[in-house]
């Protein structure tokens, strides 16, 4: 306690003698109301055990789902290499020839009288690839194809006649094909080609996401936490490339942090007379605005890895503290709230890591996990606030 | 003492309930102090209960307890003070100036129930403020600080409880 000389005061001396006297009979009803609020208290904390965990299940499964996702890339990354390292090592055939159709004999062509010939025809025809007997080109193939020769089918000729002990036999011939060039000399343009439509509309680059977090904050440094927080609020993106995307925001932040090293703040002005405390909690209600760049690392057809890095700026809605002392002869704790307004512009620096997933080709989900460091110090007790979590949003493509 | 506190830490509701009881008595004379009636008394130690088993993990088994309890009594006590303390301007009735009975036989039969009425006839802010400086022994800037008032006001405000209580004596003694 504080000055123990108070003056004799027969008044004070009676209120603390009787002070000391007290009979007070024990009420069930009490402990009633107070076992109810108990009941309620567990299943608060037996919900947000739940969802702690569900939470982490989640994060595990994105993890695991993304990482076969990319062996899978990998592995057929490699083996499309394989198959091109293959191919370049056997073709001897030279770019861009297409033989000609030859003449094909006709009846026409036999002198009459002359009796015809099939083996006679035959030998005078060069070698060529069936496919140069049409009109149209063949679509694009690496395989060699097998043609036949010694056995001509076009529809002029008719074998009918012919007696089958002077056909001559069977023989395959692998032959090699045009190879298109198209894909081998602009692989990225044939795929965009190829993923786009003839007739769509390209993709817009703005999209709108709905975003929401647990978040676990502390003063000092990012071991010390509290009970978690939230964040929850919206975020509109910009893609500048396939690669790169900027984007902003508004997200409302409740933080809870507490700190037991007076370096870590310091009192509110109103409060500079009261006597140092050994500790502080604090309980805030923020406004983050963040600008971050975003960079996709892996792109996948319907996943991608991405990493992002950014500023946050904080603006404080409310601020409550809670200044407490351990030592029991000690001032009863002291609390302080005020609905501060106060504005601290990037104060914070953000890094995340994420995983999105295309539901459709507008809508996708994203789990991103996040670290808020401070550049600042922000708030009226002037902490350091140090933030970590993990956002769940789903995004629309404008 | 060191089994029930492990129970309270496991959040068992029979060790919840054993300690409840053992300090039910204690904590409710504290409680009375600073409360309008008997039911907000109930409140307010209820509150300092719940705030006693979600920090049960901070208090040091080789201290005692009481002390500690009797702090977070305290603390949830202005906390009552601050969200019920009402703006209404206080008309002060004309109490004439009393003075103590120096009948040491009368004064020495004042139950504690009497007392706790006495403080509950009060208004709030006489009332802490007299609670803090009289029973708890913190100085004026002490209270001040806790309660967000000026060291002056913490002085008037006792001055005039002690003036009300000695009338409200005087007038049940007589």
């Amino acid at each position: 306690m504080g000055d123990k000389n108070h003056k004799y005061d027969p008044l004070e001396e009676l209120f603390r003698k009787k002070m000391k006297e007290y009979d007070i009979s024990y009420r069930e009803q009490d402990w009633a109301q107070l076992e109810h609020q108990l009941d309620l208290q567990d299943a608060r904390i037996a919900y947000r055990r739940k969802l702690t965990w569900l939470s982490a299940a989640a994060a595990i499964l994105f993890s695991v789902f993304g990482y076969f996702t990319y062996q899978n890339h990998l592995r057929l990354n490699e083996m499309d290499r394989q198959y091109s390292d293959l191919l370049s090592t056997e073709s001897h055939q030279p770019e861009g020839i297409t033989p000609e159709a030859p003449e094909l004999p006709t009846a026409a062509m036999i002198p009459p009288g002359r009796e015809w010939s099939f083996p006679e025809l035959m030998a005078d025809l060069p070698a060529y690839p069936l496919a140069a007997m049409d009109d149209h080109p063949e679509p694009v193939t690496e395989e060699p194809e097998m043609r036949l020769t010694g056995y001509d089918l076009h529809a002029d000729v008719t074998p009918a006649s012919i007696p089958r002990s002077t056909l001559p036999p069977m023989t395959t011939q692998p032959v090699q094909r045009q190879v298109d060039q198209t894909k081998e000399e602009h692989p990225a343009d044939y795929y965009a080609e190829a993923e786009t439509p003839i007739g769509e509309p390209p993709r817009s680059r703005l999209a709108l996401g709905v975003t929401m977090a647990p978040d676990i904050s502390s003063a000092g440094s990012v071991s010390a936490g509290q009970s978690p927080g939230y964040k929850a609020g919206l975020m509109l993106e910009y893609q500048i490339t396939s690669r790169f995307s900027v984007s902003t925001g508004l997200v409302q932040s409740k933080v809870r942090y507490g700190s037991d090293s007076p370096a870590d703040y310091s009192l509110p002005a109103q409060m500079y007379e009261t006597a140092a405390p050994d500790g502080v909690t604090g309980q805030c209600l923020i406004l983050d605005v963040p600008i971050s760049l975003k960079y996709n690392v892996f792109d996948f057809e319907r996943y991608r890895v991405y990493a992002t890095a950014g500023l946050s700026s904080y603006i404080m809605l409310d601020e409550a503290y809670t200044f407490s002392y351990d030592d029991y002869d000690s001032p009863p704790d002291l609390t302080w709230s005020d609905r501060t307004g106060t504005r601290h512009w990037f104060s914070n620096a953000g890094f995340s890591v994420g995983l999105e997933r295309d539901l459709h080709p507008n809508w996708s989900l994203r789990a991103e996990p996040f670290i808020r460091l401070p550049l600042s110090e922000v708030g009226q007790v002037n902490v350091r606030l140090y933030s970590i979590g993990s956002f769940f949003s789903v995004n629309y493509r404008l | 003492m060191n089994q029930t506190i492990k129970g309270c830490r496991k959040r068992r509701r029979e060790s919840q309930k054993a300690l409840y009881e053992m300090f039910y008595a204690y904590g409710m004379s504290i409680a009375l102090r600073y409360a309008d009636t008997r039911e907000q008394g109930a409140a307010i130690l209820n509150d300092a209960f719940m705030k006693v088993f979600d920090n049960i993990k901070k208090y040091d088994p080789q201290r005692p307890f009481k002390p500690w309890l009797r702090r977070i009594i305290i603390n949830t006590a202005i906390d009552h003070f601050h969200r019920e303390q009402k703006q209404a301007s206080w008309i002060d009735q004309d109490y004439n100036e009393a003075q103590l009975i120096d009948d040491e036989k009368i004064i020495s039969g004042i139950t504690y129930q009497e007392i706790i009425e006495m403080l509950q006839e009060l208004p709030p802010a006489y009332r802490t403020v007299f609670n803090l400086y009289v029973i708890e022994g913190f100085t004026h800037e002490e209270i001040a600080g806790t309660l967000g008032i000026s060291t002056g006001t913490s002085k008037s405000n006792l001055a005039k409880a002690k003036k009300k209580l000695r009338s409200i004596l005087e007038k049940n003694l007589t």
